[in-house]
C-alpha cells in the first residue's frame, strides 16, 4: 500500500537558550519535540493527532510542511521527501494553520486568493475560475470584495481555508483548524472538512487538534501523542475500546480528595484529579462501576470530602490518553 | 534524508519566477496604497530631508557654485553634487532594506509562512519585497528631482535618462545581493532596527552623497571602495554634472557587474543559510 504522509523515526529537538539581563548567557534547556516518531497515513484518510499542548503536533506538521526541519529520520509527503525535494512537496500539501493572520487582512479575500493562486503558478484564467469556484463553496461570494480586516473570525477562517484549496492539493495539513471559533462555526468547519474535503473531495487530510470530540467526529484513524512520543494510533472505536472494559467514575468535590487512598480500592484502577473553577473534577478509572462507587463515595465521606455531583461516564478518547499518560489532555495548556 | 540533515540539502530551490516577484511586489504595493498617508509620505517628505543642507549650503557658498568644491568634486554646482547623491542614496537605502523590512512585516503579520510553504524560489520573495521598495523609492526620487529641477534647475537633460538608468539599475542589482544578506540576518536576529541604523550611518559617511571621497581620511576611503555606490554615484554624477559620455564610466560598469556577481553569490548563500538555521531553530514564524 502506498501512503499519503509515511514519518520514519523522526526526532527534532529545540533549543532554548537564557540570558542574564537580556545579553549574557545563562545556560541553556533542551525540548525534545519529537522522540522518534513513527506515522502512516493511507491516502484518502482523515488522519488526527491528538494531543495537549506542547505535545509535538505543530513541530510535526510544520516538519511535513517544510517550515522546520528534522534533526533526525525521514518523513514523506506523496512519495517525496520533506527535505530533499521540499520543493515538491510543497506543490502537493494544502496547509492551514490555526491563527487568523496567515492571509493579508488588507487585501480583499478575491485579492487574497489570485495573489497564492499566482504563487501557485495557475494561470490568470483557471486561478479567476478556481478563485470564484472556491468563494462560492465558502459562501462568500457576496462578500469577496471586501477587505478581510472587515470579516469575521469565521470567515478569515474559511479565507484561509480557501487558501490552502487553492492548487487543489491531494494532501491537506490542519493544524488545530477549529481553535478559538466558536461553537457553531467550529462544528460547520468540521463538517466541511469531512463531507466536502475528505467524503467528495477524496483528499488526504492530516490534522492537529486537542478537542477531542473534534478527533472522534472527523478522524478515521488517530495517533494520541505526548511529550514527543506516539503513545497510540488506531481508529476512535479500537481505542475507546482499549478503556471500555472500564467504568468511569466522574466526580466533582468541594474538598481536595485522597487519591492514594481513593487509588487503593481494590475495584480501582487509576485515579486522575484537577482543581477547575474551584472545584476538584475527579476521574476515577475502576472494573466493576457498581461495587467501585460505592467503596468511592465511602472513603470520600470518611475524608469529610463533599461530593457536588457523580457519574458513570462513557469512556471517550481522552480516557484512552489518560489511561495511557496519567494526563488529560488539557492538562498541557 | 540521512541521519542529519545538511545545509547542502537546503540549498537547493524553486526556479526564480519573473511574474511570481511582481505579484509579490504588486501585493505589496497594493497593501502599502491601502494606508493612504503612504502616498503624502512618500511625495512630500523627502522633500524636507534635502532642504536644510541646500539652504544651509547657499548660506555658506553664497549661492549654488563653489571654486572650492570644484577642486575638490571636479564641479563647482554642489547643489546638483547633493541633490543627485541624496536621491541616489534613497535607492541604496531602499534597496538595502526592502527586502529584510519586508520579511520581518511579513513575519510580524503572520504571513510569512504562508509565503515559505508556496512553491516558490526564495530569490521571488526577496527581489519581490525590493521591487515594491524600489517602486515606492522612485516616485519619490521623481518628485524630488522635479522639484528640485524646478526650483534650483539641476541640468537633468534627456541624453542622461539612459546612462544613469543603466547605472541606477547595476548599482540596485549589487545592493539586492548584499540586502539578501541583511534579510538572512532579520530573519535570524528579528529586530533589524539597530543594524539599519549602524549601517545608514556608515553608509552616509563612507559614500559621496554630500561631498566626494577624496575628502574622507585614507582608512574610510579604501572602505568607500568596497561599496559599489561609490562608483555608481561617481559615474552618475560624471554623466550628468560633467557631460561624459557612456564610454567614460565603463570601468565603474564593469565594476558593478563584478560586485553584482559576488554579493548575489554571498547574499543568496547566506540567506539560504539564514533559513537553514531558523528551520533548524524552529524560528521562521517566530518574532
Amino acid at each position: 500500500m502506498s501512503f499519503s504522509i509515511e514519518v520514519i523515526n523522526l526526532y527534532k529537538k529545540f533549543v532554548e537558550r537564557k540570558k542574564r539581563f537580556y545579553i549574557f548567557p545563562a545556560g541553556k534547556r533542551e525540548v525534545v519535540a519529537l522522540n522518534h516518531v513513527n506515522l502512516r497515513v493511507r491516502r484518502g484518510e482523515i488522519f488526527g493527532l491528538l494531543g495537549p499542548n506542547g505535545a509535538g503536533k505543530t513541530t510535526l506538521i510544520k516538519i511535513l510542511s517544510t517550515l522546520i526541519l528534522p534533526d533526525e529520520g525521514e518523513a514523506y509527503v506523496d512519495g517525496y521527501d520533506v527535505v530533499r525535494e521540499a520543493g515538491k512537496v510543497r506543490s502537493r500539501i494544502g496547509l492551514m494553520t490555526g491563527g487568523e493572520r496567515s492571509i493579508y487582512w488588507k487585501l480583499t479575500a478575491r485579492e487574497n486568493l489570485l495573489f497564492f493562486a499566482k504563487l501557485y503558478k495557475l494561470n490568470r484564467k483557471t486561478a479567476k475560475e478556481r478563485v470564484d469556484e472556491l468563494l462560492e463553496l465558502m459562501g462568500l461570494k457576496d462578500r469577496a470584495d471586501d477587505k478581510v480586516e472587515d470579516y469575521s473570525s469565521g470567515m478569515k477562517m474559511k479565507v484561509i481555508l480557501a487558501k490552502a484549496l487553492i492548487h487543489d492539493p491531494p494532501i491537506l495539513l490542519l493544524d488545530e483548524p477549529t481553535l478559538g471559533l466558536d461553537p457553531n462555526f467550529a462544528r460547520e468547519i468540521r463538517v466541511f472538512i469531512k463531507e466536502e474535503l475528505n467524503e467528495k473531495g477524496g483528499k488526504t487530510i492530516f490534522l492537529t487538534t486537542h478537542y477531542m470530540e473534534e478527533a472522534d467526529m472527523l478522524c478515521d484513524r488517530i495517533a494520541l501523542i505526548d511529550r514527543g512520543e506516539i503513545i497510540r494510533v488506531g481508529t476512535p472505536e479500537e481505542l475507546k475500546k482499549e478503556v471500555r472494559m472500564q467504568s468511569v467514575l466522574a466526580l466533582q468535590t468541594l474538598e481536595e480528595p485522597p487519591t492514594k487512598e481513593l487509588e487503593s480500592i481494590s475495584y480501582v484502577e487509576r485515579v486522575v484529579s484537577g482543581l477547575s473553577n474551584g472545584k476538584y473534577e475527579i476521574k476515577v478509572y475502576a472494573k466493576n462501576s457498581v461495587e467501585a462507587a460505592r467503596e468511592v463515595l465511602n472513603v470520600l465521606n470518611s475524608a469529610g470530602v463533599r461530593v457536588i455531583s457523580f457519574r458513570v461516564e462513557e469512556s471517550t478518547l481522552e480516557d484512552v490518553f489518560i489511561k495511557y499518560t496519567g494526563r488529560r489532555l488539557r492538562d498541557g495548556e | 534524508m540521512g541521519s542529519k540533515v545538511q545545509f547542502r540539502y537546503v540549498l537547493a530551490d524553486e526556479k526564480p519566477s519573473v511574474s511570481v516577484a511582481m505579484s509579490i511586489a504588486w501585493k505589496s504595493l497594493k497593501i502599502s496604497l491601502r494606508y493612504p498617508f503612504n502616498i503624502l509620505y512618500w511625495a512630500i517628505v523627502p522633500i524636507g530631508w534635502i532642504m536644510p543642507a541646500i539652504f544651509q549650503g547657499v548660506a555658506l557658498a553664497g549661492g549654488t557654485m563653489s571654486a572650492e568644491f570644484a577642486s575638490a568634486a571636479g564641479t563647482p554646482d554642489w547643489l546638483s553634487y547633493m541633490v543627485l547623491g541624496s536621491v541616489l542614496y534613497m535607492y541604496v537605502m531602499s534597496a538595502l532594506w526592502g527586502m529584510g523590512n519586508a520579511l520581518r512585516w511579513e513575519q510580524m503579520s503572520g504571513t510569512l509562512e504562508s509565503l515559505l510553504v508556496s512553491p516558490i524560489s526564495r530569490i521571488d520573495i526577496l527581489i519581490g519585497a525590493a521591487l515594491a521598495e524600489t517602486a515606492t523609492t522612485t516616485l519619490t526620487a521623481t518628485v524630488q528631482l522635479v522639484i528640485l529641477l524646478l526650483i534650483f534647475g539641476i541640468p537633468f537633460a534627456l541624453s542622461h535618462v539612459l546612462p544613469f538608468i543603466i547605472l541606477l539599475t547595476l548599482m540596485l542589482l549589487a545592493f539586492y545581493g548584499f540586502a539578501m544578506a541583511m534579510a538572512g540576518i532579520v530573519m535570524i536576529f528579528k529586530d533589524p532596527d539597530a543594524l539599519t541604523q549602524f549601517l545608514d550611518t556608515m553608509f552616509y559617511v563612507l559614500i559621496p552623497v554630500r561631498y566626494p571621497i577624496s575628502e574622507l581620511p585614507y582608512v574610510a576611503k579604501i572602505i568607500s571602495l568596497l561599496i559599489p555606490a561609490t562608483y555608481a554615484l561617481t559615474a552618475i554624477r560624471a554623466i550628468i554634472l560633467l557631460n561624459k559620455n557612456i564610454q567614460a564610466v565603463m570601468d565603474a560598469i564593469v565594476i558593478l557587474c563584478v560586485f553584482t556577481l559576488c554579493l548575489w553569490i554571498f547574499g543568496y548563500l547566506t540567506f539560504a543559510y539564514a533559513e537553514y538555521r531558523t528551520k533548524m531553530t524552529g524560528g521562521t514564524g517566530k518574532y
